[in-house]
């Protein structure tokens, strides 16, 4: 029966359910905030150290050798340790330094004969670091190269960003990607599984036993959804705002209804798991491995522009694929929806797709058969 | 009869080569306990999900308070409250919350708060479900039964797993329910129970109704006018000897406890005491009973109700 109180009842049930139950509280509020900090902590330097530690090690100790080591540290991208050879490294071993520069004895005398003098740039080849550490100092001593040698480069690189995206920083980008993964998360983690859950122990069944309709039983799946949803956006927004500084969307509506019609086809899905698993612990690793693929290959969880063709060409079947594309969009870009209009037209289409046929095998379950 | 409340008619359901329920017919009319008796398998769920429309029958037809049970689900389903099973609640959600919700579905429900209290867990309103004990959950799940306020209550095994108090307590509640006009129909395990609340009994086994009746009836009809219960105390008995004494009519051993059904219980006691002399067979510990429901179960298919 539809009425106002057994529509409110019915909703906060399903939220009650989905907040109280540990793993789907875990999977739909945490599981992303951590995520955020973690990638945040490893690939964004917590947003206020950039400087690569580099040791330098100056055996030349002459005026070459102390202009290059001046010209390093007014680099602005070096965080310099000097000490002797042994001691340069064991940091380097430690992983404390990315690199150390070797400033050979004899340098300047080299130098100032004229003779192109070798400076020697140790890496720590198991380290991915090291080895970007080593592009930036190869550059540097390049470049220094060139300027004594009173010579000019013809070209050199004019690093920019895209208009309109320069005030935006590393996690600003990632947030798009992780708004869709807590999404994803919350549908699959824990709806697909506590529906599986609830329909095996026979919960669900003595529901229906009641005048309880589908159709409200749909309705409110839906609004506890999106209840989970905005509490999830509110969450993973608050911890990115106070960890990292990130900023608002550009379009705060556009940004509104592409969440929404993302958390419904994120729901469809989540429903269809759940509708068809044979019992809870089947759901789980069910929906775990739908869940990552359906994350990974729509750089929810990171971008893999640089995946093989054959993961590129799967990540065309994803819906987050077009979740994330038009999040980045209307968020970064404060595109317009009509912008977008394709990206939500597949969203739309899953949500639709999936959501009537989970809703399909419920009826079958749940009604006379 | 106008005062019929469910009216099952010829109930037939088939799995793949198995009839789970053959050709089951039943009546049930308002103030009356009826209870289904038979082992697990035996076909009772299946009869009862038939009889509630949640389960579409091969044949046959059911109505509940003169509505079909499957073309009209809807009515049906403000007529019949059924228990929940205790292992079917959702743990996560309290008490009171979940009578909010079961109340919010019906047009008429009872109030949370009278419900709460005549349950007798007012205290425990605020509870998750699995914070509660077994007896609780027990007066929960025909709490749940109750919310809108049916005129025929289906109980599946309501009171399977409780101590003999809580048993007692719930029996009360349920007798208080076919005073207040309710039909009810109960599966249950427990043959005192059948034969204390319920009205009349249907043992089903294969999903056959083997027999249907009053329990005073069916003992009459298909038990044995008595039985003797004689603890062998661990001692060899040939039970093809005691089963030729006077007026047996069978006899089984259960937990070294040798029970002759018998047609005259005098005329086998006499018997009995000749051929314990004979046999040097020890009677210290010999009881007489009359016939249970357990014993007409036994009479039916040939096999305790728990095998």
């Amino acid at each position: 029966m539809w009425t106002l109180h057994s529509l409110k009842q019915m909703t906060l049930f399903q939220f009650r359910s989905l907040l109280r139950n540990k793993t789907a509280f875990f999977f739909s509020l945490i599981n992303s905030v951590v995520l955020v900090a973690v990638f945040g902590a490893a690939y964004g330097n917590m947003g206020s150290n950039l400087k690569e530690p580099v040791g330098v090690v100056d055996l030349d100790r002459g005026p070459v050798a102390q202009a290059a080591r001046t010209a390093l540290a007014n680099a602005g991208v070096v965080d310099m340790r000097s000490g002797d050879e042994a001691a340069m490294k064991a940091l380097l071993v430690k992983g404390t330094v990315r690199a150390v520069i070797i400033l050979p004895a004899g340098l300047s005398d080299r130098v100032a004969a004229g003779q192109p003098a070798a400076v020697t740039v140790l890496r720590d080849p198991s380290s991915n670091a090291s080895s970007v550490a080593i592009g930036v100092m190869a550059n540097l001593i390049q470049g220094y190269g060139l300027s004594l040698a009173g010579a000019r480069p013809v070209l050199y690189p004019n690093v920019q960003d895209l208009p309109g995206l320069d005030r935006f920083n590393f996690f600003d980008f990632m947030m798009p990607g992780q708004l869709v993964y807590m999404l994803l998360a919350g549908s699959f983690m824990s709806i697909a599984i506590m529906l599986a859950g609830q329909r095996v122990k026979g919960t669900l069944r003595h529901l229906f036993s009641t005048p309880l309709s589908m159709s409200l039983w749909v309705t409110t799946q839906v609004l506890a959804n999106l209840l989970l949803a905005a509490l999830q956006i509110v969450v993973l927004f608050a911890a990115a705002w106070l960890m990292f500084r990130v900023h608002l969307p550009a379009s705060i509506p556009g940004t509104a209804v592409l969440l929404t019609l993302s958390a419904l086809a994120a729901l469809g899905m989540g429903l269809l798991v759940g509708s068809w698993a044979r019992s809870g612990e089947v759901a789980f690793p069910v929906a775990f491995i739908i869940f990552f693929a359906v994350a990974m290959l729509g750089n929810a969880m990171m971008p893999i522009d640089g995946a093989p063709d054959f993961m590129l060409a799967l990540q065309k079947f994803m819906p987050s694929t077009y979740m994330t594309h038009a999040l980045k969009l209307v968020m970064m870009q404060g595109k317009s929806l009509l912008d977008v209009w394709k990206d939500m037209a597949v969203i739309g289409a899953t949500a639709l797709v999936t959501g009537s046929l989970a809703v399909w095998r419920m009826r079958r379950q749940m009604t006379a058969a | 009869m106008s005062d019929i409340k469910v009216e099952a008619r010829n109930l037939v359901k088939r799995y793949g080569d198995l009839t789970a329920v053959d050709n089951v017919s039943l009546t049930v009319h308002a103030g009356e306990i009826v209870g289904l008796l038979g082992p697990n398998g035996a076909g009772k769920t299946t009869t009862i999900e038939m009889m509630e429309g949640l389960r579409k029958p091969d044949a046959g037809s059911c109505t509940i308070c003169g509505y079909d049970a499957i073309t009209a689900a809807r009515q049906v389903r403000e007529r019949i409250g059924l228990s929940l099973q205790t292992a079917n609640m959702p743990d996560q959600i309290a008490v009171r919350e979940l009578l909010d919700l079961y109340g919010s579905l019906y047009p008429n429900p009872m109030a949370t708060e009278e419900l709460l209290r005549q349950s007798g867990l007012a205290e425990k309103a605020k509870s998750l479900c699995s914070q509660l004990s077994g007896g609780q959950r027990q007066r929960l799940s025909l709490a749940l039964a109750l919310v809108g306020r049916p005129e025929v209550i289906f109980l599946d095994e309501p009171t399977t797993g409780l101590d003999p108090q809580a048993r007692h307590s719930l029996w009360d509640v349920i007798l208080s329910l076919r005073a207040d006009g309710r039909a009810i129909i109960m599966s249950t395990h427990y043959m005192e129970e059948a034969e204390k609340l319920c009205d009349r009994v249907a043992v089903i086994d294969h999903g056959v109704l083997l027999a249907e009746g009053r329990p005073r009836e069916l003992i009459r009809e298909h038990g044995p006018e008595g039985a003797i219960e004689l603890d062998t105390a661990g001692a060899a008995v040939n039970l093809a000897e005691l089963a030729r004494l006077g007026a047996v009519t069978g006899v089984k051993t259960e937990d070294q406890i040798a029970v002759l059904h018998t047609a005259n219980t005098a005329a086998t006691l006499m018997a009995l005491s000749e051929y314990a002399q004979v046999a040097r067979l020890p009677l210290g510990d010999l009881r007489t009973r009359s016939a249970t429901m357990e014993d007409v179960f036994m009479a039916l298919t040939g096999r305790r109700l728990r095998d």
